[in-house]
């Protein structure tokens, strides 16, 4: 019996040792094919990305104004910045501690800055893991927890070397290897150059490529976030490449990044650069005391090209992190503002020739109807309430008398333009001010850009909640009241009295597709308003023919002055609070508005106590209040264009001007004082720089070198 | 002289195949070690191992299994006091004399070697049970069952504790094997199975996640299996997270996968000596270790598995062919519990290493790296010789053979006709 249990437990080894076989002919040869290629992927090394170079931003004539370069960075592990390895007792917190006052130091940033990148880093990878967890239903770690992350960039051969002295006490700070965008120096440029900044959670969330695995955002990828570099982000970025090895060190995949393409914008940096001096020399000189800045823009009339885009004052955008919290706090001449798209003012009597042509071509007036300016509009029921400029404060001076369209222009009678926004009414004269562009944005695409304001009785009544008065269309009809626009727009609308032609502006080289609208109005009624801008600073009569007339052998500078009355604003806030040992302090922060204020303090003080509405109050007022209460203030415009002429001096009708401009001077004062020589020195800018294009004869009176490019 | 055995001399055949194995192994061991290091320490060791081991199973056949038969229970009380140590190191710290190594106290630094005394255990077990079980009213007695049951419960629970699930893999078939090879009643061995089968979801629950894990890996080779999981977490749960079936191939089932890979790549004929994905780069884990199973399939295909797998059958049947030769009963129970040690572990081994069985460290007999594996087989392999060695008593009856219905132990049959061939 036992001596077959024997037999038994053999016959049992002999099965089991059967079972294995057949696992082992299922494996070796039946499956075998499918486990060699297995065994040839195993070699397979981790695919390495290859990350593609950013295109370069070119002016109209292929000069580098912005590029990536090879460069050093600091960059702290993860886990430091989360706090992870201070919570492990990875770091100690005297280390962690004294690292941000030594990046500061050594970067000359503020070290509240530091923080808040950091902040933003952890921020910016916690969301892309929560995302990717989300995703794959349970909680992942992503390689970028494990890698450190770049604070402080830009750093060339000697400082990379300063920095690895310094930070070598550091073992969670490395020295790496990365890539810097490098711009042109100028201050005339980072406005329109604009920035590239770290992917933000909102971009991540909302990505455009996100199908795209090699062009997708990753939490670790910059993108432009201002200027050129955010309007032309999808070009200039590129996609990722990638390489994969095995280890037998063949290469089994191998994708060529496709680098991002240049973006070719029309600015001229000749002109750029020559008109942004310029502002920079004239305004202080004209303005000693009140200045705040200024801005010009020149535009192709045909093409609608911006040829120049200055907001003055600039900065040198290669220094914009070390200087950044400086450059905030000027809230006088606020340097980061790109004021030639994103600051309305009142447009002023540069609006007077869009009201001409609306009352001609609605048959309002005629040509050649007069209109009697006795220097006040309807005295007996608003006293001087609506007067002529001519009638202004103790020196009485004649009024205008019956007096056309195109003299009405050229003498800016205000008169004559109450009477024609009265028969107008504001719808019809709102009509006509949005077919000219206002209340639109110009085409360029910025994210900076603001749209302006054009009142009409819809929105008077839904934004302002107000009745429409004659008296709304009466102001507006002379650029006051509601009515807001932006340099740039002011620029397109000279562009439109020149061509009788709107179309939106651009910035990119080669965009032709942009549709033409042709305004309505005859020749003839064109020809008068033509008459009436090129009467102002060529006509004696002309309010600005004392100041800003100018003329070579070929062209006359032509246009309207302007000003936008203005308030002073507050320029900083005084903030009471009590700190968390219930100690009252008083600080001030720079703010144009007091919203702005409070966020710094509570950025800065986290603990403070305040009353939002009462211990915040203005500090500071720019400009300063005077005891004269008839001390106005108002900002200067001047908005024109070249026009061909006769060596007699006379305007050649036929011909369309081809360079529209619009200049504004902030606090510049009323009409062409300021304005007036600013728009003399731009007029012999532009002939001297653009003669050469405009006419090849004409050869250029002055060299303007054009050396602020990147190599 | 009538040859009736197809092994011939089985004592012959068992070293045959125990130095064909090893060379097996260390061929494999070099191969590995010097293309992915340039440096054959591994190998070194092993030829030194050899060495010892080939003194053990001198030392230990020269003793004969009679000082084993007197001495068995002390060598079973000594192996549990070995265990002890490594079950309080779990509480008490007792620095570098017992490391702790993964989450796992296996080890005492000795000074020169490691003990490692689950595997001393194993002997002492097979020494333990032979010793007890070879008295008649011990297994074939409902309570006489009980104390060898109860005994081995000591030991397993402390090898449990260290965790060593290898090990109490091991001895528990091995229990079976020569429970059943001793006589044990049907009904009582029917019983016992199912205690062993009510007990099982109990010490299944028992088991850490990833103890657990490594059970239900062997389902989750199924890519079919695992898709099910990752669209229905909720509904298969039990057999793994969303997370486990997703990152399978570079976690919980990456060894597995790879070594199937290794295996099946090598195909009919193998990759050759030396050669292949798996030899030149250090892809699978353990590979001169747990994992040396599949290197073999890897170089030598499955011509070279089947010969390994020859060799063990040629262990086992020689090893049963001496159990059924002799006439002493501790000898016989010895070498079937010898067999079965060999028989489990090349199951288990092999069996995780295609998939059949759940990864469990566990090495191949004779063909793994190491040291404390080696010496232990080599013990084994000693007390298995030394039944051979020793005459059978010409005049004893023919062991656990008797007429129950005459109630008197008479041999019923002839005494095997081999003996005289001896």
């Amino acid at each position: 019996m036992f001596e077959r249990r024997l037999k038994q437990l053999a016959f049992l080894f002999v099965v089991v040792l059967a079972v294995i076989s057949l696992r082992l002919v299922d494996l070796q040869v039946i499956h075998a094919d499918d486990y060699r290629e297995q065994a040839q992927s195993a070699l397979l090394r981790p695919a390495k990305t290859l990350e593609p170079i950013r295109g370069r931003i070119l002016d109209r004539f292929g000069t580098p104004l912005a590029a990536d370069e090879p460069s050093w960075q600091i960059s702290v592990d993860y886990s430091v910045l989360s706090g992870v390895a201070l919570e492990k007792g990875r770091v100690s917190r005297d280390s962690v501690d004294a690292l941000w006052p030594m990046l500061a130091d050594f970067s000359g940033e503020d070290v509240l800055e530091l923080h808040e990148r950091a902040d933003r880093i952890v921020k910016r990878i916690t969301l892309w893991r929560e995302k990717i967890s989300a995703y794959h239903g349970y909680d992942i770690t992503l390689r970028e927890e494990r890698q450190p992350h770049p604070l402080v960039t830009g750093l060339d051969d000697q400082q990379q070397i300063d920095a690895r002295l310094r930070f070598a006490s550091f073992p969670f700070v490395e020295i790496e290897h990365g890539v810097h965008r490098h711009y042109a120096s100028h201050p005339a440029f980072p406005h329109i150059l604009g920035r590239v900044g770290a992917v933000s959670a909102e971009h991540l969330d909302d990505d455009p490529f996100s199908a795209d695995d090699f062009k997708r955002y990753l939490p670790t990828d910059s993108i432009g976030i201002m200027g050129v570099e955010h309007l032309a982000e999808a070009s200039l970025r590129g996609s990722r490449g990638v390489i994969q090895h095995d280890r037998r060190r063949k290469t089994t995949r191998h994708l060529e990044p496709s680098h991002g393409q240049d973006a070719a914008i029309t600015i001229r940096c000749d002109l750029q650069t020559a008109m942004y001096e310029l502002l920079e020399r004239r305004v202080p000189e004209l303005l000693p005391n009140d200045w705040t800045g200024a801005s010009a823009v020149v535009v192709d009339v045909e093409t609608r090209e911006i040829l120049s885009l200055v907001s003055f004052p600039g900065y040198d955008a290669n220094r914009f992190n070390r200087d950044y919290s400086a450059l905030r706090d000027d809230m006088r001449h606020t340097p980061l503002r790109f004021r030639a798209v994103a600051n309305g003012y009142e447009p002023g009597s540069i609006m007077k020739p869009m009201t001409c042509l609306a009352g001609l071509d609605s048959g309002r007036i005629g040509v050649n109807s007069l209109i009697d300016c006795d220097g006040y509009f309807d005295r007996e029921r608003f006293e001087n309430s609506f007067r002529c400029w001519k009638i202004s404060g103790t020196s009485r001076r004649m009024a205008h008398g019956g007096i056309n369209a195109a003299e009405a222009i050229t003498g800016s009678c205000n008169v004559f333009m109450y009477e024609l926004g009265n028969r107008l009414g504001v719808g019809t004269l709102t009509n006509y001010y949005e077919m000219a562009g206002l209340g639109k944005p110009t085409g360029t695409g910025l994210r900076e850009e603001r749209w302006g304001i054009n009142p009409t009785p819809s929105w008077l009544n839904s934004e302002r909640n107000m009745r429409v008065t004659p008296g709304i269309a009466w102001n507006l009809a002379i650029g006051q009241g509601q009515v807001i626009v932006t340099p740039v727009q002011a620029a397109n609308l000279m562009a439109v009295y020149a061509s009788g032609v709107r179309r939106e502006l651009t910035l990119i080289a080669g965009d032709d597709g942009r549709p033409i609208y042709e305004l309505p109005g005859t020749a003839a009624e064109w020809q008068a308003v033509r008459d009436g801008i090129f009467g102002v600073t060529n006509s004696p009569d002309g309010t600005a023919y004392k100041r800003a007339h100018w003329t070579n052998d070929r062209y006359a500078l032509c246009g309207k002055t302007g000003s936008a009355t203005t308030r002073p604003a507050p320029i900083s806030y005084k903030i009471k609070y009590t700190d968390a040992m219930n100690v009252e302090h008083v600080r001030i922060f720079p703010a144009k508005i007091r919203k702005n204020a409070i966020k710094r303090l509570v950025r800065e003080v986290p603990d403070a106590a305040f009353d939002p509405d009462k211990d915040v109050s203005v500090h500071e007022v720019f400009p300063a209040p005077t005891d004269d209460p008839d001390d106005r203030h108002a900002h200067a415009w001047f908005a024109g264009y070249l026009q061909r002429i006769t060596s007699r001096g006379r305007q050649i009708r036929g011909e369309t001007p081809k360079i529209a401009f619009a200049v504004l001077v902030e606090y510049g004062g009323s009409g062409g004082q300021v304005a007036g020589p600013v728009a003399k020195d731009v007029a012999k800018l532009i002939c001297d720089i653009l003669g050469p294009d405009l006419d090849p004869d004409h050869p250029p009176a002055q060299d303007y070198p054009c050396n602020v490019g990147i190599s | 002289m009538q040859r009736r055995h197809f092994l011939g001399n089985p004592a012959v055949a068992i070293l045959f195949a125990v130095t064909v194995l090893y060379l097996i192994g260390l061929l494999c061991i070099y191969a590995t070690e010097f293309t992915q290091t340039g440096r054959p320490i591994n190998t070194i060791k092993q030829i030194v191992f050899a060495i010892v081991g080939l003194g053990v199973v001198v030392v230990v056949r020269g003793l004969g299994y009679a000082w084993f038969a007197r001495n068995g229970y002390l060598i079973f009380v000594s192996g549990v006091v070995l265990l002890i140590p490594l079950t309080l190191a779990r509480y008490v710290s007792f620095g570098d004399l017992i490391p702790n190594r993964r989450g796992a106290y296996r080890w005492i630094n000795l000074p020169g070697f490691q003990l490692q005394p689950s595997e001393a255990m194993k002997i002492a077990y097979i020494v333990g049970l032979a010793c007890y079980l070879r008295y008649r009213e011990n297994y074939r007695t409902f309570r006489g069952l009980i104390v060898p049951i109860a005994a081995s419960f000591v030991p397993l629970v402390l090898i449990l504790l260290e965790p060593d699930l290898g090990t109490v893999l091991l001895m528990m078939p091995v229990l079976a094997i020569m429970l059943y090879a001793a006589g044990a009643r049907g009904k009582h061995f029917a019983l016992l199975a199912a205690v062993g089968l009510i007990s099982a979801p109990v010490l299944f629950f028992q088991l850490q996640p990833y103890q657990r894990l490594r059970i239900f890996g062997v389902a989750l080779q199924s890519n079919t299996l695992r898709q099910r999981l990752i669209d229905e977490p909720e509904k298969f749960a039990f057999l793994g997270t969303k997370r486990q079936a997703m990152e399978w191939e570079v976690g919980a089932g990456m060894q597995l996968v790879r070594s199937k890979a290794a295996l099946g790549s090598g195909g009919v004929l193998g990759q050759g000596w030396g050669n292949g994905t798996y030899v030149e780069f250090d892809l699978l884990p353990d590979e001169h270790n747990d994992f040396i199973f599949a290197i073999i399939g890897h170089q030598w295909g499955m011509v070279g598995c089947l010969a390994v797998l020859a060799c063990y059958l040629i262990i086992i049947l020689a090893g049963i062919e001496l159990a059924a030769a002799t006439h002493d009963p501790f000898a016989r129970l010895l070498a079937v519990g010898v067999v079965a040690l060999m028989a489990t572990q090349v199951t288990i081994n092999v069996g995780m290493t295609i998939g059949l069985m759940p990864v469990t460290g566990m090495t191949l007999p004779f063909v793994s790296y190491g040291g404390s594996s080696l010496l232990t087989n080599c013990a084994a392999i000693g007390l298995l010789l030394s039944v051979a060695r020793r005459k059978p008593y010409m005049l004893s009856k023919q062991p656990f053979e008797f007429e129950e219905s005459i109630g008197r132990d008479v041999p019923v049959r002839p005494t095997p006709s081999y003996r005289k061939s001896i």
